[in-house]
């Protein structure tokens, strides 16, 4: 069984496949994206901090950002109408069925370069908070 | 040297017509026109970094906004560089 973490990032993937971005959705690519590939939104588990509650459960908090790749004369304002629309789609169910306590929006970072038309990565991040029993990190608790 | 260029441009170079944004009038020139892809923001994407090389006098005041037609394509210049001693320079593009 995958772990909680896992299923966090299928359904992230899920929600934001099934929103009306117009962006393609890839997790975890490392691979440059050609300009025929965008606009695009990347998934990308960004790190987790632990904490220990009583004696057996752990507390994590799951930081995943979402690159925003957009091509043109003001790239950050191509990657608004995608981030609205994907910060919509996954905070409409903030347990993401279940699977976690809480999630919050915890910031965006922008970045630009010169390029054929303006590249950008608009980025924001989304802190997971979800528990799981020392013994296992696919069970919940 | 202005031979050299001249004979350079003659042999490997196409035809590019210079239009100022500020509606002067076009000129037309030779240029060698480079399209190599490349990394852009740290790898997460790629960019077809459009390159016209020229005489530096051909189109003397070429400028960011600018437009150059090569073999039929509209490119806006981005920027312009001069090259060692200045009689070459490169207008970096992006296709319109």
């Amino acid at each position: 069984m995958a772990s909680i973490r896992e299923q966090i990032l299928q359904a992230i993937e899920s929600r934001l496949r099934a929103a009306s971005t117009g962006a393609a959705v890839f997790r975890s690519r490392a691979a440059a994206l050609s300009s025929g590939e965008l606009p695009s939104i990347t998934i990308l588990p960004q790190d987790e901090d632990d904490t220990t509650l009583g004696q057996s459960i752990t507390r994590h908090e799951f930081v995943v950002q979402l690159d925003v790749n957009t091509r043109g004369d003001i790239p950050d304002q191509l990657a608004d109408p995608i981030i609205v629309a994907a910060h919509e789609a996954i905070m409409r169910d903030t347990t993401l069925g279940g699977l976690c306590s809480r999630i919050e929006p915890v910031g965006t970072k922008w970045a630009l370069d010169d390029a054929d038309n303006t590249a950008g990565t608009t980025t924001p991040a989304f802190r997971i908070t979800y528990l799981s029993p020392w013994s296992s990190p696919a069970r919940r608790a | 040297m202005d031979e050299d260029l001249a004979g350079f441009f003659a042999d490997f170079g196409v035809s590019a017509t210079w239009a100022p944004a500020g509606g002067g009038s076009p000129a037309t020139a030779s240029v060698m026109l480079d399209m190599p892809d490349q990394d852009v923001l740290a790898g997460k994407q790629l960019s077809t970094e459009y390159a016209a090389m020229f005489a530096s006098a051909s189109f003397a005041g070429i400028k960011h906004g600018d437009t150059l037609t090569i073999n039929g394509t509209t490119y806006a210049v981005r920027t312009v560089v001069k090259l060692d001693d200045g009689a070459l320079s490169t207008a970096h593009l992006s296709k319109v």
